[in-house]
């Protein structure tokens, strides 16, 4: 167990953890308190996007967008893996994206975006950690090496693989529990 | 009935010429680029066929074309008379068969025969209608059939011929002046107009149940020293048809204000005018009262419409699968997402999650070398993917040809990677897993 966990979990045991901020989740494979909506979310390791493929496959109702700097997302991956190409819209957004991903997120089309993190300005993490929270969707930030000191986001995952290719998750960072 | 036709010998914009005759008759059709037939015999005295011929001339005069005017009783005679400048129909060529038969030049497959008949005519001597007329009705079907009892009766005018459904096209445009000069190149008051001129202008296509695929947008400035162009036009082709103000109006104001931002409007604004130059069918009903599906739809394109203006049509897209086996050419993008996606990739190995562009590498005992940095590689797969193939394609394709081995890396650093080897046995990164 993460040391974040442990912390987590031990602050669920003293009834430290501030229900008022628990918030709805989606179910996802191999996090017991799934992933918040309404939040801001890294995913870091060397098996980030085998994760939340299996994610989306969890629920084909929702709309994804996925953003990319350059094109390297292979869709017939994607539907190998059991994921409905239609629920999934691609934009090669470029450097600058954080004008077209705000857009996105505020629109309310989309339960889940996905982005490259190439984010460093903490006004950008809070001003994505504002409208998340109005729209109620998910923007899951795509780390490269290290994880993020922004405090906005809510939740950092690192997800790689054991032998019997199980996906090991250890959370860096929790901020919110679960509300039922 | 008397018919006008109005025969161009050289294409002509035909649609825009019968719009102006519509000033003569409003029965009117068009053989598309080559002739416009007018309807003449029920307007009386209005005109005689001289003065119609005078007033027609003088029109397009003014929108320098020229064309023959020629009348008769029935659309061929007048199109026949027309195009080849005869006045006895009987000394007309074999060849205004084809006039006769598809007057409005929109059945290749009857011209086709029609042709193949006055090839074997020719042949036999009979080289104008004439002839084509003494020949026995029954020789003339034993031998051709249908198509030459159609045209006998057409060149006899046995048979009436219908008028083909024209209608000038609609447009729809809105055009708001500002003669107190109120804006002096601000972006936002003249959006404010806009976006009235928008409401009205969708009203009235939701009215027709139409929605606007193709708009243009036109600022009329004060022309000056400073500023000598008289307006400024922005086009615009939507990604997705537009059916509401909302959603156009994001677009719309995209483009100008990295318009405005590059070139500031420096002198007085005189007018704004927008104007719907393409429309599709829209859906016209009551909302649906049991879920939002085509509300967020109608979101989603509004959106996307708007990121395509930003970053370009190409870069916002659905993806659809090919049934290709190289990972690169297995999937291309579309605007809208596939109704049937195709299912084949369950006949082929996993495919990395992505792919790159093909990067020469170095593999030793034991080692990756990518980008000169070693890695250690954990497991090699144990299949080997082959796909070869590419001697199908064109010869300006044949660079595509390929010839390609494909292994699956385990690196002991958790990641793994797909190479493959050419057949000059370099090995090349292709993707990763991940």
């Amino acid at each position: 167990m993460a040391l974040a966990e442990k912390i987590q979990h031990l602050k669920l045991i003293i009834g430290a953890v501030d229900v008022t901020v628990a918030r709805e989740a989606w179910v996802a494979p191999g996090l017991p308190d799934g992933v918040p909506k309404g939040a801001i979310v890294e995913l870091l390791g060397t098996k980030k996007f085998e994760w939340f493929i299996q994610f989306l496959k969890q629920h084909p109702e929702i709309r994804t967008f996925w953003a990319e700097k350059n094109q390297q997302v292979l869709p017939t991956a994607l539907q190998q893996r059991g994921l409905d190409l239609k629920q999934v819209t691609f934009g090669l957004l470029g450097n600058d994206s954080f004008v077209s991903l705000r857009k996105i997120i505020q629109s309310q089309v989309y339960e889940i975006i996905i982005a490259p993190n190439s984010f460093e300005e903490l006004r950008v993490f809070r001003a994505f950690q504002l409208i998340t929270e109005k729209s109620n969707n998910t923007l899951f930030l795509v780390g490269q090496k290290n994880p993020s000191t922004a405090w906005p986001i809510a939740l950092q995952l690192d997800i790689s693989q054991d032998k019997e290719k199980n996906f090991k998750l250890e959370v860096l960072k929790q901020r919110y529990g679960r509300r039922e | 009935m008397k018919v006008a036709c109005l025969w161009f010998t050289k294409p002509a914009p035909t649609q825009k010429v019968a719009e102006l005759c519509l000033r003569f008759s409003p029965q009117i059709c068009v053989r598309e680029n080559e002739a416009v037939f007018v309807e003449i015999g029920k307007c009386k005295n209005l005109y005689s066929e001289a003065g119609f011929a005078a007033r027609v001339q003088v029109i397009l005069r003014r929108l320098n074309i020229e064309a023959t005017v020629a009348f008769g009783q029935d659309i061929t005679e007048a199109l026949v008379r027309a195009r080849y400048r005869i006045e006895n129909i009987d000394h007309l060529p074999l060849a205004a068969l084809l006039d006769f038969t598809d007057p409005f030049a929109k059945d290749p497959v009857a011209g086709k025969y029609v042709q193949k008949m006055i090839s074997g005519f020719n042949e036999l001597g009979i080289i104008n209608i004439a002839g084509f007329k003494k020949i026995p009705l029954a020789d003339l079907i034993s031998r051709f059939g249908a198509i030459a009892i159609l045209c006998r009766q057409r060149v006899t005018f046995e048979v009436p011929i219908s008028w083909t459904y024209w209608r000038p096209a609609e447009v729809v445009c809105e055009k708001t002046e500002f003669p107190y000069f109120e804006f002096y190149g601000e972006l936002e008051p003249l959006l404010f107009e806009l976006k009235k001129q928008l409401d009205v202008i969708f009203q009235r296509l939701w009215a027709r149940s139409l929605k606007a695929q193709t708009m243009q947008v036109k600022v009329f400035c004060e022309t000056n020293s400073r500023n000598p162009k008289p307006h400024r036009q922005f086009d615009f082709d939507f990604l997705f048809p537009q059916s509401n103000t909302k959603g156009a109006l994001k677009i719309i104001k995209e483009r100008l204000t990295r318009d405005f931002e590059k070139k500031a409007v420096t002198s007085p604004i005189e007018a704004l005018e927008t104007r719907v130059s393409n429309t599709v069918p829209g859906t016209i009903g009551q909302r649906n009262l049991l879920h939002r599906h085509e509300e967020i739809d109608e979101q989603q394109q509004a959106l996307l419409g708007q990121l395509s203006e930003i970053h370009g049509k190409e870069n916002i897209f659905f993806a659809e699968l090919i049934e290709d086996r190289r990972p690169e050419k297995s999937w291309k993008k579309t605007e809208k997402a596939a109704a049937r996606p195709s299912d084949f990739t369950a006949r082929v190995p996993l495919r990395p999650t992505h792919l790159l562009k093909p990067e020469q590498i170095e593999v030793t005992t034991g080692f990756v070398h990518i980008r000169r940095q070693a890695y250690p590689i954990l497991n090699w797969s144990q299949n080997v993917e082959r796909i070869s193939g590419g001697w199908q394609e064109q010869a300006t394709d044949l660079n595509n040809s390929y010839d390609r081995n494909y292994y699956v890396i385990e690196l002991e650093n958790g990641s793994s990677i797909s190479i493959f080897q050419a057949p000059d046995q370099k090995f090349y990164l292709h993707g990763y897993f991940g």
